[in-house]
């Protein structure tokens, strides 16, 4: 996922606050010497706070734009889920739960009995496998392909 | 009069709270900072985390052959994991370093899982038969023909485990050796999903007229049983509190999460023979009554060693339903682990349940 490009110098308040400490030090002021130095006010931590929750709201109003997964994602972090990859499940809308007509219904046991004979088929299959090395004088233990690589 | 008038400052009280809000402030900003992270950093999510490959296909099944490092298939002992038909496969397989499959994987044995996938609409006409005698066999004949084994060992867990105990008593020539994880054998113990699932509608659940159970609705039994996880609020309550840890903790958080809330839907059919034979009331498996079919399962077939194992703090299938096993196999091993359903299997402590895994399946010598 693309990230966003940096936001800048730092803010202008910490700039500012930075000068004047210059200033106070050039006009001989020994306290800074004495003293360690402190955090800046707090007028100006809470105007640096607030934009670094810009600089957070933007991260998201970018990452929201350039990819729909995040959506998806920040939905389900919304229900307090951190699940990747799809929806957190919710019930279905009504419409979707509706009683299915008769015709689907046979549908559905038609695709599932093609199912279970493609089952039999396969049971079939390895049968005619297993004929065929019981046939074969035994030569120590099979060698075979690995199948498919699983992409993951 | 001053040039340069100075900044008006708040009264002590008020900059007291100006700071406690500040820090307020930034805590959830940091927070919300560590959940884009998250969110946007790609990571081991749902899927398996050794390489693989499948070896057999049918519906919505596939049998996956885990490979070593230089993606060739191992040529030890052949093991069979079932996992459970309600959720996703890869619980054996979790994350690199913390895989069960893995380990038992890298002691030498031949792994393969069965994933059963997602079912749709069809598929809600399936019941026990065609998972024991139709699915399960067929991945165990499969196995045994790519390896010209004479037997095989299953490991089954949750549901799993009960299709692999089922198959095994119906079968049992082909199986060298058995593990039962977290696997309710007795029905009538109280707590845990059977129980939990009756109260919300499985009874009602039409075996002639089965309808694809929601995967939500199917969630929601899981949920019932674990505290704050039924409720919107409890969710995101104890995901913004968890937001305080680390990146790398909240990445292993969502790794697991991908699991935990990622059910698929279940056959209606299924659950409801499942219900009927061996849930509440009926309970066929410790009262002899359990079929596949037309076939009565008789578990002293089951004469290969056997070992058994439970969670001390499972709320899914709780302890003494697990250990039950013993009842009708007299000579399983009962191994009763400090931890949780899914701590035990893909948990920081599951190393323990892996070890023991490997030595019991490599007792008694190692060829099949």
């Amino acid at each position: 996922m693309a990230s966003i490009p940096p936001l800048g110098p730092l803010p202008r308040l910490v700039s500012v606050s930075s000068t004047i400490a210059l200033e106070l030090a050039r006009d001989g002021d020994s306290l800074a010497d004495e003293k360690p130095p402190t955090d800046p006010p707090l007028i100006e931590r809470w105007l640096a706070e607030q934009q670094q929750w810009q600089r957070t709201l933007l991260t998201y109003f970018d990452s929201m734009v350039k990819s729909d997964e995040f959506l998806v994602h920040l939905g389900n972090a919304m229900r307090g889920s951190l699940l990747a990859g799809k929806a957190y499940p919710t019930t279905p809308a009504p419409d979707a739960s509706a009683p299915e007509t008769p015709a689907d219904d046979k549908l559905d046991q038609i695709l599932f009995a093609l199912r279970q004979l493609e089952g039999q088929v396969q049971d079939l299959r390895l049968s005619l496998d297993e004929l065929k090395t019981a046939k074969k004088p035994k030569s120590g233990k099979k060698t075979e392909p690995a199948g498919d690589k699983d992409p993951q | 009069m001053s040039p340069v008038e100075p900044e008006p400052t708040p009264p002590p009280d008020q900059e007291r709270e100006l700071e406690a809000l500040l820090t307020l402030s930034q805590r959830g900003r940091e927070k919300l900072q560590r959940l884009h992270e998250v969110l946007t950093t790609p990571g081991h999510y749902g899927k398996g985390a050794t390489p693989s490959a499948v070896v057999y296909r049918e519906n919505k099944l596939r049998l996956l052959r885990l490979l070593d490092a230089s993606g060739q298939p191992r040529h030890g002992p052949p093991v069979l994991f079932v996992p459970a038909p309600v959720s996703r496969y890869f619980i054996m397989d979790l994350l690199p370093g913390r895989s069960f499959a893995g380990h038992v994987a890298e002691a030498g044995f031949d792994v393969y899982i069965a994933d059963f996938g997602t079912p749709t609409r069809e598929d809600r006409f399936a019941d026990v038969t065609y998972y024991v005698e139709g699915l399960v066999r067929r991945c165990v004949r499969t196995v045994l023909a790519l390896t010209g084994a004479p037997q095989l060992n299953l490991v089954g867990y949750c549901l799993g485990g009960t299709l692999a105990l089922l198959y095994t008593a119906l079968h049992p020539e082909t199986v060298r050796r058995l593990v039962l994880l977290t696997t309710t054998v007795d029905g009538d113990v109280e707590g845990g999903i059977p129980w939990v699932a009756h109260r919300l509608g499985l009874a009602g659940e039409s075996y002639d007229e089965p309808r694809l159970v929601p995967a939500a609705e199917v969630k929601s039994w899981f949920e019932m049983l674990a505290p704050g996880s039924n409720s919107l609020v409890g969710r995101v309550n104890d995901l913004w509190d968890r937001l305080d840890d680390a990146p790398e903790r909240l990445r292993e958080i969502r790794t697991m999460a991908s699991w935990v809330d990622d059910v698929v839907p279940a056959p209606g059919r299924l659950l409801a023979e499942l219900y009927r034979k061996l849930g509440p009331g009926a309970n066929g498996l410790m009262r002899g009554t359990a079929t596949v079919g037309d076939r009565a399962v008789d578990f002293s077939a089951v004469s290969m060693p056997v070992l058994s194992v439970s969670a001390e703090k499972d709320t899914i299938a709780p302890a003494a339903g697990v250990d039950a096993v013993q009842r009708i196999v007299p000579h399983v091993e009962i191994l009763r682990l400090h931890g949780g359903h899914v701590g035990i299997v893909a948990g920081r402590a599951a190393a323990v349940l892996w070890k023991r895994t490997v030595e019991f399946l490599s007792a008694g010598g190692a060829a099949a």
